[in-house]
């Protein structure tokens, strides 16, 4: 635990020191939203149907930026082989990277719904309570497997393609789950959406110390 | 061997040709169904034993394990990329279209893009040791994907009614032709099973 807390102040003082890359991330998610609108002003769809979907598009597009990122101070100047030599360091690392990510993915959500709910027009306290709880459950499940695939991609100079490509096809199902339940769906998606965390989460904890070996 | 498979083939080849029986309402089309079957068993079958190899790979760090993994990986794609064509052959003549979101079809595809991730990491990553590793890794996640795809999908677009029944409905021609193809293609997928573990092998 005292390990996890040391790791957390590293974090926070490194998100404190690039704040203008928060910036970023939040326009850019907001700028996937506008781009929503123009294609979906032709449909004339109501928003209840359309924006949780389109919160959810701007959540992974902006997360995935933050996803590769996630490494970016260990990766130069041989820290990670700096954090190999120190026991039992692999739980706590990973946990201290998947709050990061995950807490800049809930401000990703909150300021891409503000836009949302602006644009589209979106009565956003009657829905609220429907899509809070399987968009934070999303949120979970793709920072986690989100934070043990860029562990594998961090070397790589091609990693801003390679993410993607071996992330979004596993996301999927949690996509569908997210969007279903969010549009007025089954109870089942929950379900889905926790079995997802719950594996994945489990998975990754217990594989992450054998990524980081080598 | 491999000239027994070649003969056993030809055998099925003919069966489903001349012996089984031409479908009543979806005709000729119909016959694509004994290969398109039993790929999707082959490729069911090999990309688990190929996540099931990853796993032991991960824990173990024996190069065996994985020359293994990735030779029924690659098998198992090649006949998933099988199924996702044959599917759409069948399809545009009976339902008049390409491509439906049919649960079954959807699933197989959204497989079939976790794997093709897989070969990409494996193709990119110059250091070889993190190649296998991180690939190992992508499997394993990847068939523990496979069954909330499918749940997930069946959610998704509602439980759709069989598009082949089970034995009762299938007469009796069509199920031998259809239990000699399994056979066949499992014997076929096995050789090139075996053929690319001997080329992983010798590097």
């Amino acid at each position: 635990m005292a390990m996890f807390i040391a790791l957390m102040k590293k974090e926070w003082a490194l998100s404190m020191r690039q704040k203008p890359i928060f910036l970023s991330l939040l326009l850019f998610s907001s700028i996937v939203i506008l781009l929503a609108y123009f294609a979906l002003e032709v449909l004339d769809v109501k928003p209840k149907e359309v924006v949780p979907a389109i919160i959810w598009l701007a959540i992974v597009f902006g997360g995935t930026l933050q996803l590769n990122r996630t490494f970016d101070f260990e990766r130069d100047e041989d820290v990670l082989d700096g954090m190999r030599l120190i026991k039992n360091i692999g739980t706590p690392f990973y946990f201290s990277k998947l709050l990061v990510n995950f807490a800049t993915l809930v401000l990703i959500t909150v300021f891409a719904t503000f836009v949302a709910t602006i644009l589209f027009d979106y009565p956003l306290f009657s829905e609220v309570s429907r899509i809070a709880l399987p968009i934070f459950l999303g949120i979970v499940g793709i920072s986690s497997v989100g934070t043990t695939f860029s562990t594998m991609v961090m070397v790589h100079h091609k990693r801003d393609i390679l993410l993607p490509t071996i992330f979004y096809p596993l996301i999927i199902p949690l996509s569908i789950a997210v969007i279903k339940y969010a549009q007025g769906g089954d109870v089942l998606w929950l379900k889905i959406l926790l079995a997802f965390d719950v594996i994945y989460v489990t998975a990754s904890l217990l594989i992450f110390d054998k990524v980081m070996e080598i | 061997m491999k000239i027994i498979t070649a003969i056993i083939v030809a055998i099925d080849l003919a069966l489903i040709a001349f012996y089984a029986p031409i479908e009543a309402t979806q005709g000729v089309a119909q016959k694509i169904f004994y290969w398109h079957v039993s790929s999707a068993m082959v490729m069911m079958a090999f990309l688990v034993l190929g996540g099931v190899f990853s796993l032991i790979y991960i824990l173990k760090r024996s190069q065996k394990f994985d020359a293994l993994a990735v030779s029924f990986i690659e098998v198992g794609f090649l006949f998933c990329t099988a199924v996702l064509l044959t599917g759409p052959l069948w399809a545009k003549p009976v339902w008049g279209t390409w491509w439906t979101w049919e649960p079954r079809l959807t699933s197989t595809f959204f497989v079939w893009l976790i794997f093709f991730g897989y070969f990409m990491l494996r193709a990119n990553l110059e250091n070889k040791e993190h190649a296998r590793l991180y690939s190992a890794v992508i499997a394993l996640f990847g068939c523990l994907d496979i069954p909330i795809i499918i749940l997930a999908v069946k959610v998704w677009r509602g439980v759709h009614p069989q598009v082949l029944g089970s034995r009762a409905n299938l007469p009796d021609q069509m199920w031998i032709v259809l239990l000699v193809s399994i056979v066949t293609i499992f014997l076929v997928a096995s050789q090139l099973v075996l053929a690319r573990f001997r080329r992983e092998k010798n590097g």
